[in-house]
């Protein structure tokens, strides 16, 4: 059933329930909290007290303070501003990378999981090759080539995951298509290219979902890796990946700056991991 | 395999030509030259011979060990990539014995003995496949290395024990995240196996718990755990690039990083190469072991 | 005279969706020395679950209440170790799909000799050899060649031989048979029964035998129960089941069934679905779908009674004369 039909269907039931039925309790305040994110992530000019490079000389590496609440970082900027407009790259970074990833992924899957025979092979090699290169080792490249920032990279891991997604999608596209209602869609006369739109996709949709979400999970971990390592967005910009790269901080014992960022790291792929995890698991909730 | 490492080093090798302007401006970065050098270079680095050509002398050098010359150090690369693997190396290979035994041990007893001890092992792995690879470095850094003093926070040590000594903590961090997902993985087959029909005949049979879990449930997970075993050791060579940062190793992702910096091409094609190839070649190896342990796809199905 | 095997109000509960349920309820039923015991019944019946319990192999989490005696012992107290051995020598099952339940990475002959080095330590060429001839006694020929291969390179009818024979190799008093042919096309079928029916004679073995095929079971055993929803509704013998069947459901099985020796325009059903125990409305489980069903159906579950010989469970058990075929006269209840 495809996960989207839970916004289509008209039961008596409100859609927030129709969620809570599919995700569960965890599964809501997982969501819950990515939302919180979004919308602190959109609103970052209106909410953030102060600009993420605007720089408090009085207040260097501070702690809790009521001016600052979440503290400064080693050149006096405010913590909490910078991980309001750092979530922005932070957030905007993976979906980008699976958005594009997704997008060559699924056609390409469909062509070759449907078409089968030489199509599939060529297509099968050819993700081979993608999968040869690791993500981050791309975007090393594509950096070289290109020159540091969001795009190189976040295009570069976009073409690693792509072949993650392709793989698992067509074995799922494989499994469908042998099925007897296929079969008697196909001797009706109805094109290939509907068959997959209409019915091939949006019954693979909660696995493509759940590799989707996971993938997301990632990519938002190899943004930040990729920024720590300075490739991605460079100092003076925020992003929670750079925030962490400041290894004097650490070794002088001021983590503050580095702890918020990983915190909010980890909270952000976990929830978005459960949350994926919940969508692919069909048998968690009986429809009542 | 072979044709798979022919194709990504033809790959790696064009992507040069990939870049905004022409090779040799790549080649030569930021510096400044007189026609007369530039002339020289391009003869050197056969820049004006047709493509394929290019590519070709480019393999057999590589082929022979002559990865040509840094631009930026007008040293050979081979050089800079004999002092940095073995760095690599050693810390690969510690962290995949960490990996592997950590993550299967603890996999196996999740799935053996499920009550509070499986809820504290699912929940830490949860958290730990969403901690990236620099933040456990950080962490263990700060906390071990700096806090505790436990371990030397730099460098790669000289001499076998003192190189245990400097990358426990490198080898922790890289392999942490690589445990967390491994031993989910191996949970997750175990119990699938334990509750699966050949278990039940197994049992049905008389055999004793010890017999039955290690001939049949724990034989037959081995076949996904062991691919994703694989798969994760390969990707410790994308990671030690992050993890020699944080901790200032020596090895080749270092050596990685800083020639992306100084738009060293050489050197970035060099090991790029090395480190797809290693790729490759555990991801083949995996492959191989695969066919060993399951004889359906030794053989191949269907034979009466 | 003990009975080999006696089940007394056998009662399993199993975590469905995330709560328990009951999957079997008060089952009673016996099996003697060297006898034949069918237990038939649509899926969801339960049928399935009373063979595990018998070895203990109910899934994870499953209750068990009641008696399971074996040659006079009751099992429901046993240690682990007890089980273990009980396994090991006294009962063995055959399984239904054998691709499915053989591991696949292991050889034929790991399969059939672990059993016999693990438990009873006897030394391996000693074993193979044992298992070779069994092959060849099931029907498989170049038995030592067979022994070497792995089960994706044996036929679905062969996989179910080699399962028999590992069963006999261990020479157990009492065999389990869930559904052996289910898996396999009709004529392997009536391979595979007939050489159970040689080796079962010739043993001397009791056998319970699973199976939705009402004219197998008939065929097959010396005594037939009707499984639904969890209940043992009727336990007789194949001639009187023929003759007169005393429960609807039993009728209504044997009507539906095609026959080579008469004409009818069209098989009767049975309305609605086969039911699990948890989905039984109180009462009689079959008052749903019975045509003879009264107001007392839905009130109190109807015990089991002896008419004749055989068991049965109906309230209305002793008014109605059912019958098991479509043109026959009669059939209708009084009153």
């Amino acid at each position: 059933m495809s996960v989207l039909s839970i916004l289509k269907s008209r039961d008596d039931q409100h859609l927030l329930k129709r969620i809570h039925n599919r995700i569960g309790t965890g599964g809501m305040v997982a969501g819950g909290f990515m939302v919180f994110l979004i919308l602190a992530a959109t609103l970052a000019p209106l909410i953030s007290p102060f600009s993420p490079n605007a720089i408090d000389l009085l207040n260097v590496s501070s702690g809790s303070t009521w001016l600052h609440p979440l503290g400064t970082d080693n050149l006096g900027r405010d913590i909490l501003s910078r991980l309001l407009w750092g979530a922005r790259p932070s957030l905007l970074g993976p979906t980008l990378v699976i958005g594009v990833a997704t997008i060559i992924a699924v056609p390409l899957a469909a062509l070759a999981g449907w078409s089968g025979g030489l199509i599939d092979q060529i297509v099968s090699r050819f993700l081979d090759l993608v999968f040869a290169f690791p993500g981050i080792l791309l975007a090393i490249l594509a950096v070289t080539l290109y020159g540091p920032g969001l795009y190189p990279c976040s295009m570069a891991l976009a073409l690693s995951y792509m072949p993650w997604i392709a793989r698992v999608t067509r074995s799922e596209i494989l499994r469908e298509r042998n099925k007897p209602y296929i079969k008697a869609l196909e001797v009706q006369g109805v094109s290939g290219f509907a068959i997959c739109v209409r019915h091939l996709i949006p019954n693979v949709s909660a696995t493509i979902w759940s590799q989707v979400t996971i993938s997301f999970g990632y990519a938002l971990i190899d943004l930040a890796a990729l920024s720590f390592l300075g490739l991605n967005i460079l100092p003076p910009g925020a992003d929670w990946g750079v925030m962490t790269n400041n290894e004097n901080a650490v070794l002088q014992g001021d983590l503050n700056q580095v702890l918020y960022p990983c915190l909010l790291i980890i909270l952000s792929v976990t929830s978005v991991t459960y949350v994926g995890k919940r969508l692919s698991d069909e048998n968690t909730r009986l429809l009542k | 395999m072979v044709v798979l490492l022919l194709v990504t080093s033809f790959v790696i090798y064009a992507s040069l030509f990939l870049a905004p302007g022409s090779p040799d401006a790549l080649l030569f970065g930021a510096h400044t030259v007189s026609p007369a050098v530039r002339a020289a270079v391009n003869r050197q680095y056969h820049l004006n011979d047709p493509f394929l050509q290019q590519y070709w002398y480019w393999l057999t050098d590589v082929l022979r060990g002559n990865f040509g010359t840094s631009i930026t150090y007008r040293t050979p690369v081979a050089l800079r990539l004999t002092a940095a693997a073995p760095v690599t190396a050693f810390l690969v290979v510690y962290s995949s014995i960490l990996i592997i035994v950590s993550g299967v041990a603890l996999g196996v007893l999740s799935a053996l003995r499920p009550g509070k001890l499986d809820t504290f092992i699912m929940t830490a792995t949860n958290i730990g496949t969403a901690v990236p690879t620099f933040v456990a470095g950080l962490v263990l850094l700060a906390f071990f290395g700096v806090k505790l003093n436990w371990f030397p926070v730099y460098g790669a040590g000289a001499g076998f024990f003192d190189r245990l000594r400097h990358l426990t903590l490198p080898a922790v961090a890289l392999a942490f995240w690589a445990v967390a997902y491994l031993t989910r993985v191996t949970r997750t087959s175990m119990r699938e196996e334990l509750q699966g029909d050949p278990v039940m005949t197994a049992r049905s049979r008389g055999l004793s718990r010890r017999v039955v879990v290690q001939r049949h449930a724990f034989r037959n997970a081995l076949i996904p755990i062991v691919t994703v075993a694989g798969l994760q050791v390969a990707g410790l060579i994308a990671g030690t690039v992050i993890v020699e940062q944080v901790f200032g190793l020596n090895g080749l992702g270092e050596l990685l990083l800083t020639s992306v910096q100084d738009k060293d091409f050489a050197t970035v094609q060099a090991v790029s190469l090395i480190l797809v190839a290693a790729f490759i070649v555990v991801n083949t190896l995996v492959d191989i072991a695969y066919t060993m342990l399951d004889p359906r796809i030794r053989l191949g199905a269907n034979q009466p | 005279m003990t009975h080999l095997l006696n089940i007394e109000n056998l009662s399993v509960d199993l975590v469905v969706h995330r709560r328990y349920r009951k999957v079997l309820q008060d089952v009673s039923i016996t099996v003697e020395r060297a006898e034949v015991v069918s237990l038939v019944g649509e899926s969801g019946s339960g049928k399935s679950m009373t063979a595990r319990s018998v070895l203990n192999l109910l899934p994870a989490q499953g209750k068990m209440s009641g008696d399971i005696a074996f040659d006079g012992q009751s099992l429901m107290n046993a240690s682990d170790k007890d089980w273990q051995k009980f396994r090991a020598t006294r009962a063995a099952m055959i399984f239904q799909d054998p691709r499915a339940s053989i591991n696949p990475v292991h050889r034929i002959g790991d399969f059939l000799t672990e059993a016999l080095v693990h438990n009873r330590g006897m030394d391996r060429h000693e074993a193979l050899a044992r298992a070779a001839t069994l092959l060849e006694q099931v029907g498989i020929d170049d038995a030592k060649r067979r022994l070497r291969q792995y089960p994706h390179e044996l036929s679905g009818g062969m996989l179910q031989r080699a399962m028999i024979a590992s069963v006999l190799l261990i020479e157990p008093e009492l065999i389990l048979a869930d559904e052996p042919t289910t898996a396999l096309d009709v004529t392997t079928q009536a391979d595979v029964i007939a050489i159970l029916d040689d080796l079962r004679a010739q043993r001397d073995m009791a056998m319970l035998f699973i199976t939705h095929d009402l004219e197998l079971a008939a065929a097959f055993s010396d005594r037939v129960a009707v499984m639904y929803a969890g209940y043992i509704v009727e336990i007789s013998t194949p001639t009187q089941l023929h003759s007169r069947p005393l429960h609807p459901y039993t009728a209504a099985l044997l009507r539906s069934r095609p026959m080579l020796h008469e004409r009818t325009a069209r098989l009767p059903q049975i309305s609605g679905r086969p039911l699990s125990a948890f989905e039984a409305p109180p009462g009689c489980p079959f008052q749903d779908r019975c045509p003879y069903v009264q107001a007392q159906c839905g009130g109190s579950l109807p015990q089991p009674q002896l008419i004749n010989g055989s068991v049965v469970r109906c309230h209305r058990a002793n008014e109605l004369e059912l019958v098991s075929t479509v043109n026959a006269e009669g059939g209708h209840s009084h009153g």
